[in-house]
C-alpha cells in the first residue's frame, strides 16, 4: 500500500517537474505557439489587435500561474485555456464598451473587420467572375461562424479549426464533453441550413 | 434508416462517428451524403478561411515575442517596486510625522509657562492691598507718613 502511495506521489512528482521544465525555456514555449493563440483569439473574436493584445495577456498569465499547472493536460491545452477565458472576459466587456459607445458615438462606427476582405485574391490569374464567385462563398461560409453564439464559435474553432479532440475542449473550455457535443451538433446544423441556402437560395 | 439523418446524427457523422447504422445510410442515401460533402467542403473552407486571414509576417511575430518579454520584466520588477514605494511611502509619512508633532510640546511648554505667568499676575493682583494702578500713591503717602512721624518725634524731643 505504501509503496503504491510512493509510486503515485513520484509519479505526481514527475508530471509537475516536467511541467516545471516547459516553462524554464519560456521564450521557446512562446515561439511554439503564439501562433496557434493567436489564430484562435482572431477567429473567435475577429478583431486583430484584441487578439494581438490577448496574445500577450495569455503568457504572461500562463507565466504568472506557472506553479498552478500540474500537468493534468497538455501545456497547449493548458495555454488555449487561458486564451479562451480571455476572450470570453473581452466579450463581456465589449458588450459594456457597446452600450457606453451607443451614447456617445453613432451606432455602426464600432470597427468590425471582414475576413474576406482581408484576403489576397483566391487565385490572382482566375478570372473576375471566378475571384467573385470564391470570395462570395467565402463570405458565406465566414457568415456561418459569425452568427454561432459566442460559446458555440469557440467550441466549432477549437474542434474544426485547430482540429482538437473533445476531450482536450474539454480541458480548455472547462465544459462538459457532452455539452461539447450539443454546441458541435447545432454549429453542425447552422453549417448544414448555410449549405442549404446557399444551394436553394 | 428510411428517413434522412437527424440534426445528432448529421452532427455524429461531421465530427467523424463509427456508428455502422450512420456509415450504413450515408452508403445509400444521396441526398444526405451530399449534403455531409457539401458542409464538409464548407468546414474546410472555413479553416482555411482562418488559417490565411491569421497569417501575419515573420516581423509581427517577433514583435509581439518583443512585447511579451518586455511586459514579462516589467512584470518580475513590479512587486520589487511596489515593495520599495512603499517603504520610501512609510519613511516620507514617518518623517513629516516627525517634523510636525516634535515642535509641538516645546510650543506648548512655552504656552504653559506663559499661562501660569499670568495666573501668577493675577493672583497677586487679586492679594493686592490695593490696585497696581495706585502704587506711586500708596509709596508717596508712605513717605508723607514716614515725614510726619520723623517730625513728631523732632517735636517731642527738642
Amino acid at each position: 500500500m505504501e509503496q503504491i502511495a510512493a509510486t503515485e506521489m513520484a509519479d505526481v512528482q514527475g508530471i509537475a517537474g516536467r511541467a516545471v521544465a516547459q516553462f524554464e525555456d519560456f521564450d521557446a514555449l512562446v515561439l511554439a505557439e503564439q501562433r496557434r493563440i493567436y489564430r484562435v483569439l482572431l477567429a473567435i473574436l475577429r478583431d486583430p489587435d484584441a487578439a494581438d493584445s490577448l496574445t500577450q495577456e495569455c503568457f504572461l498569465k500562463a507565466y504568472e500561474h506557472r506553479k498552478r499547472f500540474r500537468g493534468e493536460c497538455s501545456i497547449r491545452t493548458w495555454l488555449m485555456r487561458i486564451a479562451i477565458n480571455l476572450a470570453r472576459d473581452h466579450v463581456k466587456n465589449r458588450r459594456w464598451q457597446f452600450w457606453r459607445k451607443l451614447f456617445s458615438e453613432p451606432v455602426g462606427s464600432e470597427e468590425r473587420i471582414d475576413p474576406v476582405d482581408q484576403l489576397e485574391p483566391v487565385d490572382p490569374h482566375a478570372s473576375p467572375e471566378r475571384s467573385l464567385l470564391a470570395r462570395e462563398r467565402l463570405a458565406h461560409v465566414s457568415a456561418v461562424v459569425d452568427n454561432l453564439p459566442n460559446q458555440q464559435r469557440a467550441v466549432f474553432v477549437l474542434r474544426f479549426l485547430e482540429e482538437m479532440s473533445i476531450e482536450e475542449i474539454a480541458q480548455a473550455t472547462s465544459l462538459r464533453p457532452g455539452t461539447i457535443k450539443t454546441h458541435l451538433f447545432r454549429a453542425v446544423s447552422a453549417v448544414r441550413e448555410r449549405v442549404k441556402e446557399r444551394k436553394n437560395p | 434508416m428510411n428517413a434522412h439523418l437527424n440534426e445528432q446524427q448529421f452532427g455524429e457523422l461531421i465530427l467523424g462517428t463509427r456508428d455502422q447504422e450512420i456509415a450504413g445510410h450515408i452508403e445509400a442515401c444521396d441526398v444526405c451524403r451530399a449534403e455531409a460533402e457539401g458542409v464538409r467542403s464548407a468546414i474546410s473552407d472555413c479553416r482555411g478561411l482562418a488559417l490565411e486571414v491569421a497569417e501575419r509576417d515573420e516581423i509581427f511575430w517577433a514583435r509581439q515575442r518583443l512585447a511579451i518579454k518586455q511586459r514579462l520584466t516589467r512584470h518580475h520588477f513590479a512587486p520589487y517596486v511596489r515593495w520599495v514605494a512603499m517603504a520610501a511611502m512609510v519613511l516620507v509619512v514617518s518623517a513629516a510625522f516627525l517634523l510636525t508633532r516634535t515642535p509641538q510640546p516645546v510650543q506648548q511648554a512655552n504656552n504653559d509657562a506663559a499661562d501660569d505667568v499670568l495666573l501668577q499676575q493675577v493672583q497677586s493682583d487679586i492679594e493686592r492691598d490695593y490696585p497696581a494702578a495706585l502704587a506711586p500713591a500708596v509709596l508717596i503717602d508712605e513717605e508723607r507718613n514716614s515725614a510726619l512721624s520723623a517730625s513728631a518725634k523732632r517735636n517731642s524731643n527738642p
